[in-house]
């Protein structure tokens, strides 16, 4: 019986030592791999020179009836536009026309509304002015209301907010 | 006990005395011999995953955070979606999620968080989702055309205090522990705590509120979420995930690219919701603005013109062709809900203008396209060059157009 017990114990023993020099064999076959491809910078190479977050555009003075102007100012900002390609984006999007001088970038953001049917409801224009003064930046925000354009901005601006961002871009 | 058997004895102990040896090693290196096993390190690289239906690459996380940072109108709320396969058919794309509505006392500490499971695509019950995901749920994705498992199965060790022996034996006894300045050590629980998907939200939010981007929306990359979400290979023959991650035995880094938002404001509006939903309320809205004034969609219009093209010569034909430079293709590639307008005119340039370079405007989407000059004159439209562009028809004056394979009926 004892011969039994001792065989038996040796046979258990065998087994986990198996199972044991599996994990090990695994455990030391380790090796570095990699899976999917890293991110690739696609995009252009460009620097932020300015970001403007909390651009006002609750309280527009009128100048009449049609045009909306709201003025919002901010601290003290480096710029010089000189002989630099210079980009202007709300919400990442990006403004056209775009000009550019020593200490002041402007540019037109516009927006087309569409209903459920895809037909235009209307077009909000909105004019951005970035003065970088000596002792302030000041951003102007010019608005035509035109078949409610204003309402639909301020929608729009309700669920995207209203991010300004100046970048230099390094190629055209 | 003859010859044989002693002999059969002798191997028998020898062989099991062997594998005893490999018994306690392997007890040795699971346990506290970590630093000899060599190190590897398994990356993982989740970005995007194609709509079989659309073609259309959709990221596999998406993210909002509204920070409610002014503690104005709105709550404070993380959205995180993941656009991931139906089943391993890859037929559909399921964009589910999950968004966290938290309440925070007014020195920054939590006191309350609600989750809700939603479903972007299901539009009744407020967009909850009928399936949400559970942890451990493996959600399909698509990994170099390879299909792959991402799971939220990670766990952590709490700790709790556990007195010393000393403490155990006199307890608190006279003061002993204090005198004699023993008293125990912070170790971990037997028993691992799962991360919930309240864990994940946190931590996402964290991340966006740290990433250098800042507000808006922006592309976060190589965001390794390894401690929460692993990755299981798919079997074809099998038809099975397999049991364990990849890089199970290895460090592991899971890198996801998150297309984000991050705002300032509190989430006043179902609208801003990724799912159209706020606590389940389809219909929120304590933004003061009317949901009379509402549309279906915005975009921005953007406007290109001959200045931003770069310029090809010919040695041949004495004259230069034009094209979008890559950097610019690929910037409006990346744009959403844009709509490209190019005027293109010739007398600006003061070149021979000979057209459009093979490739021109391959793969970007234009509404319209006018090409102009003072005087009569051919213009070349090279191979694909407006292929894929979506244009119809193309406004010119004084131009003759020469359709060479442009990748378009016109």
């Amino acid at each position: 019986m004892k011969a039994y017990i001792k065989y038996i114990v040796c046979f258990c023993l065998i087994i986990v030592g198996v199972l044991c020099t599996i994990n090990i064999v695994n455990t030391f076959n380790v090796h570095s791999s990699e899976y999917g491809k890293s991110f690739r910078i696609e995009q252009q190479q460009q620097t932020e020179l300015s970001k403007f977050d909390d651009v006002r555009l609750t309280s527009f003075e009128t100048q009449d009836y049609s045009v909306y102007k709201t003025v919002t100012t901010f601290a003290h900002e480096e710029f010089d536009g000189r002989d630099k390609n210079i980009a202007l984006t709300v919400n990442e999007q990006p403004a056209t026309d775009v000009t550019v001088s020593s200490g002041k970038v402007t540019g037109v953001f516009e927006l087309n509304f569409y209903n459920l049917d895809g037909d235009k409801i209307t077009t909000a224009q909105v004019n951005i002015a970035i003065e970088y003064y000596a002792s302030q930046t000041v951003v102007t925000i010019t608005v035509r209301n035109e078949n409610d354009s204003l309402a639909y901005l301020n929608a729009y601006v309700e669920i995207n907010g209203f991010v300004l961002r100046v970048l230099e871009r390094g190629t055209k | 006990m003859n010859k044989t058997t002693r002999i059969f004895n002798i191997c028998l102990y020898a062989v099991t005395a062997v594998f005893v040896c490999l018994i306690l090693f392997n007890i040795y290196i699971c346990t506290g011999g970590k630093g000899m096993v060599p190190s590897a390190i398994t990356s993982t690289y989740a970005t995007r995953v194609t709509d079989p239906e659309t073609g259309e690459d959709l990221p596999i996380i998406e993210a909002n955070y509204y920070a409610n940072a002014n503690h104005g109108r709105g709550y404070e709320v993380v959205e995180l979606l993941f656009n991931a396969y139906s089943g391993t058919g890859k037929q559909a794309i399921y964009s589910r999620g999950f968004q966290l509505i938290i309440l925070r006392h007014s020195n920054g500490m939590i006191i309350g968080q609600q989750l809700y499971y939603l479903d972007r695509n299901n539009s009744k019950q407020g967009f909850v989702s009928a399936h949400p995901y559970a942890w451990g749920d493996k959600m399909p994705i698509n990994i170099n055309d390879k299909l792959y498992g991402i799971a939220l199965d990670g766990t952590y060790l709490e700790q709790h205090w556990e007195p010393d022996w000393r403490t155990h034996a006199t307890g608190w006894l006279f003061g002993l522990s204090y005198i004699c300045h023993w008293g125990g050590n912070m170790v971990d629980n037997a028993e691992a705590t799962k991360y919930t998907w309240e864990d994940l939200l946190l931590k996402v939010a964290e991340i966006i509120r740290s990433c250098s981007n800042g507000t808006g929306d922006s592309v976060i990359s190589l965001v390794d979420l390894a401690n929460y979400l692993h990755v299981y290979e798919y079997d074809e023959e099998s038809g099975q995930f397999a049991g364990e991650a990849i890089g199970a035995r290895t460090l592991q880094n899971s890198y996801f690219t998150m297309q984000t938002h991050y705002d300032l404001r509190g989430m006043a509006t179902a609208k801003q919701s990724m799912f159209g939903s706020v606590a389940g309320d389809s219909s929120y809205n304590v933004s003061g603005v009317s949901d009379d004034v509402d549309y279906y969609q915005a975009t921005s219009v953007y406007n290109l013109t001959e200045a931003d093209f770069e310029e090809n010569y010919s040695a041949v034909e004495g004259g230069y062709y034009y094209s979008l430079p890559t950097a610019k293709i690929n910037e409006i590639k990346g744009l959403k809900n844009i709509e490209l307008n190019i005027t293109f005119n010739i007398a600006n340039l003061n070149k021979k203008v000979l057209g459009f370079y093979n490739h021109a405007l391959y793969g970007v989407k234009v509404k319209s396209l006018s090409i102009t000059a003072d005087q009569n004159q051919d213009f070349a439209l090279m191979t694909n060059c407006l292929k894929d562009t979506g244009l119809t028809q193309i406004t010119t004056k004084n131009i003759n157009l020469i359709n060479n394979g442009a990748g378009v009926e016109l």
